[in-house]
């Protein structure tokens, strides 16, 4: 027999309206062709690479210390595909630093296929892409190493960190030429902000693939989490004016 | 992947299981199935398995890291020095830790004579907790120097929002040290605010916005393989 | 003379900090430290229940790795020495995989008094999966079959006596990321309302004031001051040498605020005396 788990209820319902909504805004923005909000400062990935280039130096890339589980992983990888493709036809020698096994696998098809894709297969390097370690500040201590080795132009730090953040950052700071980072740990935010030349915000990670490539599929899917927001906000404000005036009645459905 | 290219049909398979995984767990995790078929204990066996399948993964990267500080240390490459102290210290806990520690493989010395875990047992306890505990905890001390050197770079009275965001990180700092609250009772009631009111109210805000994004990105994984 | 850029070379202020935190440290100087809030209200949810139901389980978590041993550990010393010197029995478990060593440490530093394992305390290690946490709630002898030291835990008269998870009273976890409090929140806490505190660095506390705010934590542990605080609550000064540490963390703090202070008075004199001129 099928029983719904008490206390799930009401998250069942909103998780049903946040993806229905995600369907419609979906559906209607890629009929109607809309573009993505411009993220400020990332258009300047292009001439950062063009710039690394130009200097004979490499660009870093690390898609944070979580698993493939993680989203946050998920879109630098994404956003890795974007770099990869850049770097290859620049001729800019790409390392990427892993801290975990699978994700390890991972950039390594991406990168040999980046190099596969543009007819570069014999310049492809398997040493480029390295698994450090599992240990997130053992994985610090070894990209602050290679930071300084191999001082690349550009770092990129993008998917989920936690306190190595700052350290890769901070060390990377010294030798680069620009840092672009994005998270969505809130905690690690404020170090990407202070170090780095440019950060993506939390959503901003998820929606940047969909900006560079402007592909109608992709904003499409950014355009239904936008709906997913302004859903989430007006519950909030719906249930913050009912519970100043004595009502429970949205908590009391949230809770069900 | 784009709307307009197709799938292959591995893809078109790949995309079914992924969609029927996230489904299935989605689904058992808001609903309770027990009868002809107990769900959530298929769900919970196969997430044991999926452990099993992420341990094989830890082999896969011991192969990958002694390939590559093997061959720094076969060309003489550029620290090959460093490369023998990984691979040394890699196997040489690997085997200590199975001999003798909390995860060692026969803590009832069934089969390990108890000569040999007695032998092994303070190498592993100094190699753990005088080693290796001392190296994480200086990378980790690292942290108060850069936070130090980011600090004095962030907090810059050049506009109007960051010098609130001076004054307010100034406040927590001082409210954070213990010796405050001799210097003046106020400082760690300030702190507290800022933690408990506008902190808490952005931290919220932003844990929402991603937490949304999460479930957006996700279904779409589920619905496009890309 | 060369002029002086912390921004571009930041080495004197490192060397300034050194001092700063070495010079206390060594001279061990104990200074009293005020309890907060948050730290507080672990303590006394533990004293209260130690009065109101004496001999109930407490499950303690370790979710820390070795490089959050200067912030998680002390915590952990302070609160098992709390639990140890009251009528309560403790399951230790961890989530992340240096766990079991890391309470195998904290229970060679404390005095266990009269406890005795197998009967008041017991140790079963490492929790591989999401699985596992789950399925301990209800069973814990299916999923963990034998303990850390190889006994079977059928055996054990405390896993007798509360052979579920979600028997527990109490769940402290000393969490250093993930997984952490947030599974045990969704698991343990929202379906079978078990209460949850927290141990946190300092990097990761204000994540969790939210749940703090909402009462789905009791308390948490900020980083090694609420060591110190816990110390002093317990009246076991130093025990796990947080208190020594606080002098060389306040002076530290400080020394920033206040260089980041006469860099801004700098600045703004600068950019004042660059305006008024012609």
């Amino acid at each position: 027999m099928l029983e719904m788990f008490p206390g799930r209820i009401g998250q069942a319902i909103l998780l049903i309206l946040v993806l229905c909504a995600v369907a419609i805004g979906s559906r209607l923005a890629l009929r109607r062709k809309w573009k993505a909000r411009a993220i400020s400062g990332i258009d300047k990935l292009d001439s950062w690479i063009k710039h690394a280039s130009q200097l004979n130096r490499s660009v870093f890339f690390s898609p944070g210390t979580a698993g493939v589980g993680s989203t946050d992983t998920l879109a630098a990888l994404a956003l890795l595909r974007y770099v990869a493709k850049l770097c290859v036809q620049n001729d800019v020698k790409l390392i990427i630093a892993n801290a975990d096994l699978n994700v390890q696998q991972v950039t390594e098809e991406i990168l040999k296929n980046a190099y596969d894709e543009a007819g570069k297969s014999d310049k492809y390097n398997v040493d480029c892409v390295r698994y450090l370690s599992g240990s997130i500040f053992a994985y610090a201590a070894g990209v602050m190493g290679l930071l300084r080795r191999e001082r690349p132009a550009l770092n990129i730090f993008l998917g989920a960190f936690s306190a190595e953040s700052l350290e890769v950052a901070e060390a990377g700071r010294s030798a680069a030429l620009y840092q672009f980072g994005g998270t969505s740990s809130i905690d690690q935010l404020p170090f990407f902000l202070a170090t780095c030349d440019l950060t993506l915000l939390a959503g901003e990670l998820y929606a940047a693939q969909s900006y560079l490539t402007n592909d109608p599929w992709d904003i499409s899917r950014t355009v239904g989490e936008d709906v997913g927001k302004v859903i989430a906000i007006l519950l909030i404000l719906a249930g913050t004016i009912l519970i100043s005036l004595g009502n429970e009645f949205i908590l009391n459905l949230l809770n069900l | 992947m784009t709307a307009k290219q197709k799938m292959t049909p591995y893809e078109l398979l790949l995309q079914i299981v992924i969609f029927a995984t996230g489904f299935f767990y989605a689904f058992t995790y808001y609903v309770k199935v027990s009868t002809p078929v107990d769900l959530q204990a298929i769900a919970d066996n196969s997430l044991a398995y999926l452990t099993a399948m992420i341990i094989t993964a830890f082999a896969i990267g011991i192969i990958n890291l002694t390939r590559i500080h093997y061959r720094n240390i076969k060309l003489k490459r550029p620290d090959w020095k460093f490369s023998i102290a990984l691979l040394g210290s890699l196997y040489g806990m690997a085997i200590f830790s199975m001999i003798s520690s909390p995860f060692q493989l026969d803590p009832q010395a069934m089969v390990i004579p108890v000569w040999l875990i007695n032998f092994i047992q303070p190498i592993w306890s100094f190699m753990y907790y005088n080693v290796m505990i001392s190296i994480n905890t200086s990378i980790f001390s690292l942290l108060a120097f850069f936070i130090a050197s980011a600090a004095f770079r962030a907090f810059k009275v050049r506009t109007l929002e960051s010098t609130i965001l001076l004054v307010a990180g100034l406040l927590v700092i001082i409210g954070e040290a213990p010796i405050a609250d001799l210097i003046w009772p106020g400082f760690s009631a300030i702190q507290n605010w800022i933690m408990l009111v506008p902190n808490t109210a952005g931290q919220r805000g932003i844990l929402i916005g991603a937490a949304l994004s999460i479930i957006a990105f996700s279904a779409r994984r589920m619905i496009r393989y890309s | 003379m060369t002029k002086l850029n912390l921004e571009t070379d930041p080495r004197p202020l490192y060397l300034l900090l050194i001092i700063v935190i070495t010079v206390p440290v060594l001279s061990h100087t104990i200074l009293p430290v005020p309890v907060s809030d948050t730290t507080r209200a672990v303590y006394n949810f533990i004293q209260n229940l130690a009065k109101t139901k004496p001999n109930s389980l407490v499950v303690l978590s370790f979710d820390y790795s070795t490089s959050l041993v200067p912030e998680l550990h002390p915590q952990a010393i302070v609160v098992t020495e709390q639990l140890f010197s009251l009528p309560l029995k403790v399951i230790f478990v961890a989530q992340w995989v240096d766990g079991p060593a890391l309470t195998d440490a904290v229970l060679d530093t404390i005095d266990k008094g009269s406890k005795k394992y197998g009967i008041d305390y017991a140790t079963l290690g490492y929790i591989p999966n999401i699985a596992t946490l789950i399925g301990m709630t209800t069973n814990i002898q299916q999923f963990f079959p034998v303990d850390t030291r190889g006994n079977p835990t059928s055996s054990l008269p405390i896993i007798q006596e509360f052979p579920a998870g979600k028997q527990a009273s109490l769940l402290v976890t000393f969490t250093g990321g993930e997984p952490g409090v947030d599974n045990y929140l969704q698991y343990w806490q929202t379906p079978f309302g078990i209460p949850i505190a927290a141990g946190a660095p300092a990097i990761s506390a204000p994540g969790y004031m939210p749940f703090y705010n909402s009462g789905q934590l009791v308390g948490i542990l900020i980083s090694m001051r609420a060591a110190a605080e816990y110390e002093f609550l317990i009246h076991e000064v130093d025990i796990s040498g947080a208190v020594s540490a606080m002098v060389a963390q306040s002076a530290s703090l400080l020394l920033v605020a206040i260089l980041v202070i006469l860099s801004n008075l700098a600045f703004v004199l600068q950019r004042s005396k660059r305006k008024g001129r012609p």
